[in-house]
């Protein structure tokens, strides 16, 4: 058990040192990304509305034109995205492939959730602590895909209707409400 | 025989809220009006397209037009203004990215040096401007509740019932009656119903922080221009950049040059001009003007034109508190307070408005993007913590000051080869320490009365109001003006807008620029005669 603990945290040193070397240079291939536009391609972009569609609440209705659109305003906003939405898909699927046999957007709702979990950190990087053990023990990949990839992939979800209704607004900024004076009150919804 | 072209009665140099008023008011006159624009007329159905790009993309701006070299200009002193943000060249202005905050001033802010020792007094009185005021509100369809027990006396009613308190006023006003301040409605020149063939407000919430109404609920005075132009006596023309004021050797404008968009130079006669092309072009064109009698500009005798640059200096106060507001469902602010507009020691500390906005930081994304959640977890994070935010804009009052004016700046060209305006602009102690003051002695206490947490300041911002370079006055040696916004030393030139303002007061200036509009366009009436 000692035996075991000690080498965990040797090679979780030489995975921080490597990762120290490896994650400037990933995070260089992704700055220097300098392909703006849509997503790469039909097949990527599956897998991203996949994802979405995974990290959405139970009870809320998946808008999918709605997120893809989300999705592919913030690539061509910010070339960056490009690249992080490209390793996400690709951690996606790989992970899909290993565990199930199958590619990410090919899973059913429940195998997907199951990917997402096994790839997050099981430490919140919210807090010191767990920033501390993800830097140790987590790969830059995975890292990359928690602190930056679904952090982009919830606020493209929670920027479109889906967000809104998540706090149970009928209409949202860039649409018109059914009734102009419902802000005088609480959303019906509620 | 060569066919006589008629020379128009009059010609009006910018197509914003007081061009396009003044065009639409002489025209019903009797007058022929040619409007002259220097941007382009912007395409009403190209709006809800346009307000979704700004949605996707912040950086984008549906009212830019030209080039960054036909608008140049330089800056200097305490702010690097950015002025090409904050000012629109085409039909309708300013009118085109603004709040619709359609205030009076009050009667002190005419007469602040006889009242408070401070700034100057002005030429005309609120009395003499109010019914005006009235005038202009039914122009624009403002709608009110005249529940401001702050306000000077009015003469007229709003035409329709304003926009009601939302649910986050509802909360405000518990704080603020805590500190005994008392929260009152706001007009607005934005439909509640539909009025001259403009539809009704539908909540799509872009006014205020994206700066676009889809579908021209909110006001913007591209109506008027078309109501001018459907008179048919009035020509308008855009892209048209006015470059030079010509005068005669008697001291009268006999035409205007101006530029087109593919370069061509023109030259527009009339019998009567108006200046309009707000405060910074108006004296940059002025300034340009220099001929004969007008060494230093036309219309300049005094020295005053481009001086006594002014804004309304304010500062976005937000905490976080418990219980919901659920913001971002209206587009713009319902409740203000001008409680502390005018105080009683406005000689050392400026008036204050405040605005409760409705739209305080952190739409559901920004929430959502706070911690590494997902699924139930963070959508029971995001409903938590989503509205919690409140935020009170504190808008104060800035003193005319020997520093901030706009020159020309030789030493830069626009595209036209004209010296760029330079903006020279910085606060004085009297706005900092007013500020300061003011957030210490009235919004935060407002916050801690509601709970507020984690209550944040920003720094000063401005709402581009500009005023005061080609200021109103009875005595020609230190304005350029007189009370009906003729300039003093040019007898068939009429400047008007905020630029003639005397003091910038707190409230905004839009109101008070239609009234001058009205106003000026009724003395032209009386003072000349259609040909």
């Amino acid at each position: 058990m000692m035996r075991r603990l000690f080498l965990k945290a040797v090679i979780g040193t030489l995975a921080a040192l490597a990762g120290s070397v490896v994650l400037p240079k990933l995070k260089t291939v992704f700055a220097h990304d300098e392909r703006l536009g849509a997503i790469d391609n039909d097949e990527q972009m599956a897998t991203l509305l996949a994802f979405g569609e995974t990290l959405l609440p139970a009870s809320i209705f998946f808008e999918r034109n709605e997120l893809a659109q989300e999705i592919d305003g913030q690539a061509r906003r910010m070339a960056a995205v490009r690249g992080h939405y490209r390793a996400a898909a690709n951690l996606l699927d790989e992970t899909a492939l290993l565990r199930a046999g199958r590619l990410f957007r090919e899973l059913p709702l429940a195998d997907r959730q199951a990917i997402v979990t096994a790839i997050m950190p099981s430490v919140s990087p919210d807090q010191l602590t767990g920033r501390l053990y993800n830097k140790v023990l987590i790969s830059p990949r995975r890292r990359l895909f928690a602190d930056v990839a679904l952090r982009r992939m919830n606020q493209a979800v929670y920027r479109t209707s889906m967000g809104w209704r998540i706090v149970h607004y009928g209409h949202h900024i860039g649409g018109p409400a059914a009734d102009p004076l419902e802000y005088t009150q609480p959303p019906k919804a509620l | 025989m060569t066919p006589q072209v008629k020379i128009p009665d009059v010609c009006i140099i910018g197509a914003g809220l007081v061009g396009s008023l003044m065009a639409y008011e002489l025209a019903r006159l009797g007058f022929r009006v040619v409007l002259l624009e220097a941007g382009p007329k912007f395409d009403l159905g190209q709006r809800p397209a346009a307000m979704l790009r700004r949605l996707d993309d912040g950086e984008y701006d549906p009212w830019a037009s030209g080039t960054p070299e036909r608008d140049a200009y330089t800056t200097s002193g305490e702010f690097s203004y950015p002025l090409n943000k904050m000012r629109v060249k085409g039909v309708g202005g300013s009118t085109l990215h603004w709040g619709a905050n359609a205030l009076r001033l009050v009667d002190d802010d005419f007469k602040l040096r006889s009242m408070y020792g401070i700034a100057n007094d002005g030429p005309i009185t609120y009395r003499e401007l109010e019914p005006y005021y009235g005038k202009a509100e039914h122009a624009l369809g403002i709608v009110g509740i005249a529940d401001n027990p702050f306000a000077s006396f009015r003469s007229t009613e709003f035409r329709k019932p304003g926009f009601p308190f939302s649910y986050a006023d509802q909360v405000f006003e518990r704080g603020c009656s805590a500190r005994g301040i008392k929260l009152h409605h706001v007009p607005y020149a934005r439909n509640i119903s539909p009025y001259q063939d403009r539809p009704a407000c539908h909540a799509f919430g872009t006014c205020e922080t994206k700066k676009i109404c889809p579908i021209g609920a909110q006001y913007s005075s591209e109506r008027h221009a078309e109501m001018a132009i459907a008179t048919g006596r009035v020509e308008l023309i855009t892209e048209a950049s006015v470059v030079h004021i010509n005068t005669n050797v008697a001291g009268r404008v006999e035409s205007v040059t101006y530029v087109t968009a593919d370069g061509a130079q023109r030259e527009q006669s009339a019998h009567v001009f108006v200046l309009a092309a707000h405060t910074v072009e108006t004296a940059r064109l002025l300034l340009m003007s220099t001929a004969g009698k007008f060494p230093h500009g036309v219309a300049n005798t005094s020295g005053v034109v481009g001086r006594n640059f002014m804004e309304h200096p304010g500062i976005f106060v937000t905490g976080k508190i418990k219980e919901p507001t659920y913001p971002f469902r209206i587009g713009f602010h319902t409740a203000e307070t001008h409680q502390f507009i005018n105080p009683a020691n406005r000689g050392e500390i400026s008036g204050l408005k405040l605005d409760f906005t409705n739209l305080a930081v952190g739409i559901p994304a920004d929430v959502a993007g706070e911690r590494l959640l997902w699924g139930d977890e963070l959508a029971a994070h995001v409903r938590e913590n989503f509205g919690r935010m409140v935020g009170i804009y504190m808008q104060t009052e800035q003193l005319a000051n020997d520093f901030c004016h706009v020159s020309l700046d030789s030493s830069v060209k626009d595209s036209f080869g004209n010296p760029v305006p330079h903006l020279a602009y910085s606060l004085t102690d009297y706005e900092h320490n007013s500020l300061r003051q003011h957030a210490a002695n009235i919004v935060e206490p407002i916050l801690d009365a509601m709970g507020a947490t984690d209550v944040t300041k920003t720094d000063i911002v401005f709402p581009a109001h500009h005023m005061g370079t080609c200021r109103m006055g009875s005595d020609p040696a230190r304005s350029v003006v007189n009370a009906q916004c003729r300039a003093h030393d040019v007898e068939n030139l009429f400047v008007v807008g905020s630029s003639v303002f005397v003091t910038a007061a707190v409230l905004q200036p839009s109101l008070t620029m239609a009234a001058l509009a009205i106003r000026a366009a009724e003395f032209i009436g009386r003072e000349y005669s259609p040909a």
